[in-house]
């Protein structure tokens, strides 16, 4: 794969002006000023991806970013690739071009728009890529393609499914070591362990401040959005291991604590509140808008904000990150996703849970059913799996949608009122 | 006269086997049976049913392997309940998932599980072994035996044996005419899965006298390589094989891979000979697609194929995202491939014939 350097010029001021554009665009609620850092944080790191003589390393959800940052090179999270491609509309040239070249349309469309993208050369070059076992069974595969296509080196991670037995954290952390020492190697730098120290001390901040940042959202009335928290996903953002992050986690508190002294609420009256589980259409706002805006149903939490690692040892950064990822409720038998999930109902008081569902996602659909039925053995909540496309709009049909959200949202009505139907 | 052998199966076994000896699933074949016969039960491999899921789709999307929907469904109806135990492996996302519905509501109810690294390198061989040591322990606790480095080594010769046999016997194929169809192929394989192995052995043994010493009596249509996701039955061989093809090679778990490699003899620690032989099994699920193009394309070359048919079950991701990488791979390298996406059970035969036949007819 040849490119040549005006072509990436050209490439980053496209993606400039989109994201201008996306920046300027029409919201149905006045943003917070951490969360327009947040979009702006996202978009420069991008940029800087495409910039000459960056080092770019693709990752894949659960790699930790800490350990790229730490050698002083940038992150591409190709997944969030996909969802920004999604949001500035040009993701189905990116769909159409995957599914000319054979991926299957029966699969995630995160992973294929990145595919597609990959073909169409409109990513920044990766100088390494590292993969986990972890969320599912695409990422590693594709990034294995993706290394021979490029001819870059390929380090792929095997996060232990028993997450709990004793053997687990050594087993990761070594190989987390190893993955860091030849990342540097690839770089051509030596491995800095004081640097990734700081590194941790920063995350560790950060993981401060959004854990507060969290705690202040079980407010009732929730000061903030679903439609505008979600998009932090502060569980497995790259900008994990940044400055950026600790300011805008810092911001983001401030701005909460401030909307609750005033008593702002998100949603007023708030009439349900729902948690929302998977991640979100990124082409538009219109399911959340039309559940906060028109049926006062706030989505008062979403599990990708969910924060379950200790706070980690600069002393121990392998180890430290390993624990961090094994705290992962994903990895392992159901049962753990369903006690965080029994969790977050309890502490943000919620009255309905959206599942969301994509078609080509194995790794979330399938645990749908099994975590509803869990939930139901102990808690009397209305679960309610979607079926909703994250990244292809051409896919997404406003009206089915907001009949079944109809649907729902009358079951919550119904049971405030007293009668109790089943979802 | 040598398949007799095959259906002789549950009279031969006794005769190997003692009677009380239980037997314990299993469904990838990650999962060393060394273990199962370390811990002195008989391994089985469970190669699915092939019919229609109703049940199973109440714990498990219908966007789901198909081969793992099935397998749920037998395990709720209560078609493995002659098993001891079963060992689901964290082989894909649908195999995880049916480790925890398998818990909630089929049978047998001893559900052990074996985590699989994706990577054959030290560190992941390292992890292996210590998932395979943590299955050992958890076998030993609910079977009430203990699997000892000695029960390993034995059983490492057994399985040794029957996998040098089968390479023999595969290798039979590599002639222009040869002895034994596809079909057949895939049938002594299966059979080889779900018996004891000792009686196996000595059976190939009969099966190699007899087939080494035969004309070929295969046709002479194109000579095809099958690759792709797990078939559970060789109804797509045997339709290829109906059309004038044949099938002299295959590149699946219920083919060529199951004995694609030896274990070490007498390694001091068994446990990580076969964490690296179990690892060392080149299958789509692995991170190494270099390793895997290498393995497709020399097998390619030995068995002098003209074309690559790449069959893919729906929903099986491992494989939906490899298709076109392969394929292109195949391309390069001068041969045809034609793609089947199927069922776990062919629904739609008219339409997958008319497209192997011209298939064929294009290669002829
Ligand atoms: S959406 Fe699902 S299938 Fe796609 S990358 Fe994420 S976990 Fe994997």
């Amino acid at each position: 794969m040849t490119i040549v350097e005006d072509q990436r010029k050209r490439q980053r001021e496209f993606f400039t002006l989109q994201f201008q554009k996306r920046l300027k665009r029409p919201r149905g609620y006045s943003p917070l000023k951490s969360s327009q850092a947040r979009e702006r944080a996202m978009f420069r790191l991008l940029l800087e991806s495409f910039r000459e003589g960056s080092s770019v390393v693709w990752k894949s959800t659960f790699v930790p970013s800490e350990i790229i940052y730490s050698l002083g090179a940038i992150p591409l999270y190709v997944e969030s690739f996909s969802a920004v491609a999604s949001a500035v509309d040009i993701c189905p040239p990116m769909l159409d071009t995957s599914e000319r070249c054979g991926y299957s349309r029966d699969s995630c469309t995160f992973l294929r728009a990145v595919l597609g993208a990959s073909h169409k050369d409109i990513l920044p070059r990766p100088d390494a890529l590292v993969s986990t076992s972890y969320y599912c069974d695409g990422d590693p595969k594709i990034f294995d393609i993706f290394a021979e296509e490029y001819k870059k080196p390929h380090f792929y991670l095997h996060v232990p499914y028993a997450a709990e037995a004793g053997w687990a954290i050594e087993a990761l952390a070594e190989q987390l070591e190893e993955v860091t020492i030849e990342l540097a190697k690839v770089m051509g730098k030596p491995f800095d362990k004081e640097r990734l120290s700081e590194i941790i001390q920063s995350s560790n901040e950060a993981r401060r401040y959004l854990l507060r940042a969290n705690e202040l959202r079980r407010h009732v009335p929730s000061p903030m959005l679903g439609c505008e928290a979600i998009d932090y996903i502060a569980s497995i953002t790259q900008l994990w291991g940044s400055p950026e992050l600790v300011r805008i986690s810092r911001l983001l508190c401030e701005e909460l604590e401030e909307r609750i002294e005033k008593g702002v609420a998100a949603v007023d009256p708030e009439q349900f509140r729902l948690l929302w589980c998977h991640l979100r259409p990124y082409y538009n706002d219109e399911v959340f808008n039309y559940l906060e805006g028109h049926h006062k149903a706030v989505v008062a939490f979403e599990s990708v904000n969910l924060i379950t690692w200790k706070e980690m040892d600069p002393e121990k950064p392998f180890r430290s990150l390993a624990e961090k990822l094994l705290a992962n409720p994903a990895i392992g038998p159901y049962e753990r996703m369903t006690r965080e999930v029994a969790r977050m109902i309890r502490d943000y008081q919620i009255d309905g849970v959206v599942w969301m569902s994509p078609w080509g996602c194995r790794h979330f659909n399938s645990m749908a059913q099994l975590v509803k039925d869990g939930l139901r053995r102990e808690l009397d909540v209305p679960f309610y799996i979607l079926d909703l496309e994250c990244i292809d709009k051409r896919n997404y049909s406003k009206e089915q949608v907001r009949t079944r959200l109809d649907a729902f949202i009358e079951v919550l009505g119904g049971r405030k009122e007293g009668c109790t139907p089943q979802v | 006269m040598w398949k007799e052998y095959l259906k002789e199966d549950s009279r031969g076994v006794l005769q190997y086997a003692p009677v009380d000896r239980g037997k314990i699933g299993y469904l990838s074949i990650h999962v060393p049976e060394e273990i199962i016969l370390g811990a002195g039960r008989l391994p089985y491999r469970l190669l699915g049913r092939g019919k229609p899921v109703k049940r199973a789709s109440a714990y498990l999307p219908k966007t789901f392997d198909p081969s793992v929907l099935d397998s749920l469904e037998g395990a709720i109806e209560g078609e493995y309940g002659f098993l001891e135990g079963v060992i689901v492996a964290n082989v894909s996302d649908a195999h995880r998932r049916l480790y925890d519905a398998w818990r909630l509501c089929g049978t047998p109810k001893n559900v052990f599980f074996l985590d699989v690294p994706k990577g054959a390198d030290a560190l992941r061989v390292k992890t292996f072994s210590l998932a395979l040591s943590a299955l050992m322990r958890e076998m030993e606790t609910a079977l009430d035996v203990r699997i000892s480095p000695e029960g390993l080594r034995e059983a490492i010769g057994l399985c040794n044996e029957t996998r040098v046999l089968l390479q023999r016997l595969a290798g039979l194929r590599r002639q222009k005419r040869p002895p034994l169809s596809g079909h057949d192929f895939f049938d002594v394989v299966s059979w080889a899965q779900r018996n004891d192995k000792s009686y196996v052995n000595q059976k190939l043994r009969l099966i190699l006298q007899e087939l080494e010493m035969a004309r070929g009596n295969g046709t002479v249509g194109p000579r095809l390589m099958l690759t792709g996701s797990p078939l559970g039955s060789p109804e797509l061989i045997s339709l290829i094989e109906r059309l004038g093809a044949q099938v002299v090679c295959e590149d699946l778990c219920t083919g060529m891979q199951y004995f694609s490699d030896l274990v070490e003899k007498d390694s001091p620690e068994p446990l990580n000979a076969l964490a690296r032989r179990y690892l060392d099994i080149p299958t789509a699920r692995m991170a190494d697609t270099r390793a895997r193009w290498g393995y497709l394309h020399k097998m390619a070359e030995e068995y002098d194929v003209d074309g690559v048919v790449y069959f893919t079950l729906k929903f099986d991701d491992i494989y939906l995202f490899e298709y076109p990488f392969i394929r292109n791979k195949f391309q390069k390298a001068g041969y045809r491939v034609l793609l089947i996406e199927a069922e776990n059970f062919l629904t739609n035969v008219g339409q997958i014939e008319t497209r192997v036949q011209a298939f064929t007819e294009m290669l002829g």
